[in-house]
């Protein structure tokens, strides 16, 4: 029995990080996201860029405090495209 | 965090992360410690006076609820500004709480207009948000103190209307300081796993 391919886009560290924080909350900011992951602002940057060109992300940019603000939240198909990859590494470790 | 990445280390990332996030949910505690504690005295203090024949007894109460108010109103900006996150749940508990807000000073001014006592209404009232945040956080001492508002309500208006505000002080005693006490105790733990 063939194996359900995983999802390129989901299978890298920083950004199965990112979408599994924000499957949880309901939006999370760069902070947020960037102290619950441990990451690089730059790291942090380019892989939500990614997310977000995949459209698993939404991005709103605005200002916190007259800091500049940027809050990510999942969308319908980062969510559907989530659940995909969690049945595909099950499938593996069903094996 | 750029290694390939086995099956399993994909579900315990997943894992890791949602732990993670179930960290940064809002201390509710906080609300229910401040306002139990306001209330409790405002109550006392009508009662108090009231037995001393002193006038305007009722003054604690608009004064300590906005006094509440203001210090909820602050504190719960301050939260988010450092939470940067919020959840389905954070929303929830924002509109159910505002509603119930809003209700509770058209209760009291309404009750005072027609020149009823608005402690019984209050505890009634104040049952509905308290028990479905205990519902919601599924925390049974909380869901526990929002059945007793409701029971020392109706005690207060059919059974001992002279007793009305002691009643009401050991539902908020009960209903908001002690679960307020635990759930406080509950969100430390969670916060340090």
């Amino acid at each position: 029995m063939a194996f359900a391919p995983l999802d390129p886009v989901l299978h890298n560290q920083l950004r199965l990080a990112v979408i599994s924080l924000l499957v949880a909350v309901e939006e999370g900011d760069f902070n947020f996201l960037l102290e619950k992951t441990g990451a690089t602002r730059g790291n942090l940057s380019v892989q939500l860029t990614k997310l977000k060109e995949a459209g698993y992300i939404a991005v709103t940019k605005s200002f916190k405090d007259n800091y500049p603000n940027t809050l990510c939240r999942i969308t319908p198909q980062g969510l559907s495209a989530f659940e995909q990859y969690v049945k595909a590494i099950k499938s593996y470790l069903d094996k | 965090m750029e290694q390939p990445m086995t099956p399993e280390a994909s579900l315990r990332l997943i894992d890791e992360m949602l732990q993670q996030a179930k960290r940064s949910f809002s201390r509710m505690s906080f609300y229910f410690l401040l306002w139990g504690a306001l209330l409790l005295v405002a109550t006392l203090t009508e009662y108090a006076m009231n037995r001393a024949g002193l006038p305007n007894g009722w003054l604690g109460w608009p004064i300590l609820g906005t006094l509440g108010g203001i210090i909820s109103a602050v504190h719960g900006s301050r939260e988010g500004r450092k939470a940067g996150a919020s959840t389905f749940t954070d929303r929830v508990f924002m509109w159910v709480w505002m509603a119930f807000t809003f209700t509770l000073v058209i209760i009291i001014i309404s009750c005072v207009q027609v020149g009823q006592r608005p402690g019984p209404w209050v505890s009634i009232l104040t049952a509905m948000p308290t028990l479905i945040s205990g519902g919601i956080l599924r925390f049974r001492p909380l869901i526990l103190g929002g059945v007793l508002f409701w029971v020392f309500g109706l005690l207060a208006l059919f059974q001992w209307p002279e007793h009305g505000a002691l009643l009401f002080a050991l539902a908020l005693l009960l209903g908001y300081i002690v679960p307020g006490f635990l759930l406080k105790r509950q969100e430390d733990g969670l916060r340090t796993a």
